[in-house]
């Protein structure tokens, strides 16, 4: 019996796991929908609101109007798609649907972003899974997203990084960059939204 | 708190898989009361909001079973699988679960033998890109089996059958259930 009680022990401690990974493959990352909204707080008090606006079709493919306003002033439409799990993006410079985000999110995966220009390069990068506690809310196994991108001019090389911080059912929740430095800083957090 | 591939779950899975075997070789050991050892092909099917995202896929089980009384043996056992992603092609869910439990078996005839099983169950997880990716998650689950068949009896020492199993993996508060149909060919002692 006692050897039972072990066994039923470790089994139960499998269950508490902090990795939670079903349940991570099995929620929508990217919930896109007519009539959902977000709105999202700069660190300078700026306001970003984000909303699908429609489902249309756009250059070929099956997409979502989307449409974002800074403080108020309606800032260019972007143009979501889907390719199975791809999750593409009009790029109006290439004129061209790009991947944007490739779904599910999988912990050290990832993608190359086309610039536009041949001397800079883009990638994203799953980093990892946070917790992450907003004034908003508690938001549990977020997938971290870091885009990294390398200019080369003049034979220099300039690196920059953000960060983007995706939600169970939500979608994006906070935004960030990382310095020269190398120091983290927050852009802007998730302060409402709606999604069914 | 940010976590990394793998976070060091696969050595604990693996702990707990060798946890559960090694009882049960020294038990097959000491016990000499019958009982059976048999391969099982099978289909997995995701139930609940997995099956939304990953579709059925074979599974290949190994079943071991010692006999305690002609009514009850006590079963372990393994097996393998991996998901695809309905939506991602380039997307899988690798489960390895393994399991040890008791099973009830009655005769039906004299060449048959119905039963029905209950096990506790760990189950390792990975989630992983096949061509366009690098990364990986992967984790170790409790949960439990319940399953139910019958065997049929071609000679003293071979056996052919089929079993259901319901797989009930808990992750957190959550349970992913999973429903197995499988055959299975073996030899009994």
């Amino acid at each position: 019996m006692r050897r039972a009680g072990w066994i039923a022990a470790l089994l139960a401690l499998a269950a508490c796991n902090a990795n939670p990974l079903l349940h991570e493959a099995s929620a929508n990352y990217a919930p896109l929908a007519v009539g959902e909204t977000w709105t999202y707080q700069g660190s300078g008090g700026q306001v970003l609101s984000r909303a699908v606006a429609a489902s249309l079709t756009y250059q070929g493919r099956a997409a979502f109007l989307v449409q974002e306003a800074l403080n108020a002033v309606p800032q260019p439409n972007r143009y979501w798609s889907f390719n199975g799990g791809d999750w593409l993006q009009w790029n109006s410079s290439l004129s061209s649907w790009e991947l944007y985000r490739r779904l599910p999110y999988v912990t050290g995966n990832s993608w190359p972003i086309a610039s536009g220009s041949p001397t800079v390069t883009m990638e994203t990068k799953v980093d990892s899974v946070e917790n992450l506690s907003l004034a908003s809310g508690y938001y549990a196994n977020c997938f971290k997203l870091r885009t990294v991108s390398q200019s080369y001019a003049g034979g220099v090389t300039t690196t920059t990084e953000s960060d983007a911080w995706a939600a169970p059912g939500i979608g994006d929740v906070q935004y960030g960059q990382v310095d020269a430095s190398g120091t983290a800083s927050v852009l802007a957090v998730i302060t409402a939204y709606q999604v069914p | 708190m940010p976590r990394t591939p793998g976070d060091g779950l696969t050595r604990s899975g693996l702990l707990v898989l060798f946890t559960l075997l090694v009882p049960c070789i020294h038990l097959a050991a000491a016990d000499q009361r019958g009982g059976s050892l048999s391969v099982e092909p099978s289909l997995l099917m995701p139930m609940g909001p997995l099956g939304q995202d990953y579709g059925a896929a074979a599974q290949a089980d190994l079943d071991f079973d010692l006999g305690i009384n002609p009514g009850w043996s006590m079963i372990f056992g393994a097996g393998y699988t991996t998901l695809p992603n309905l939506v991602q092609k380039d997307n899988y869910l690798t489960l390895a679960p393994a399991w040890i439990g008791l099973k009830s078996k009655a005769q039906f005839r004299q060449d048959v033998e119905i039963f029905w099983d209950l096990a506790l169950e760990g189950t390792y997880a990975k989630e992983f890109y096949q061509n366009s990716g690098s990364g990986s998650i992967e984790t170790l689950d409790g949960g439990g089996v319940a399953g139910a068949g019958f065997d049929l009896w071609l000679s003293p020492s071979l056996l052919i059958g089929t079993e259901v199993k319901a797989h009930l993996v808990v992750e957190g508060r959550d349970v992913y259930p999973f429903l197995q149909w499988g055959l299975r060919l073996g030899l009994r002692g």
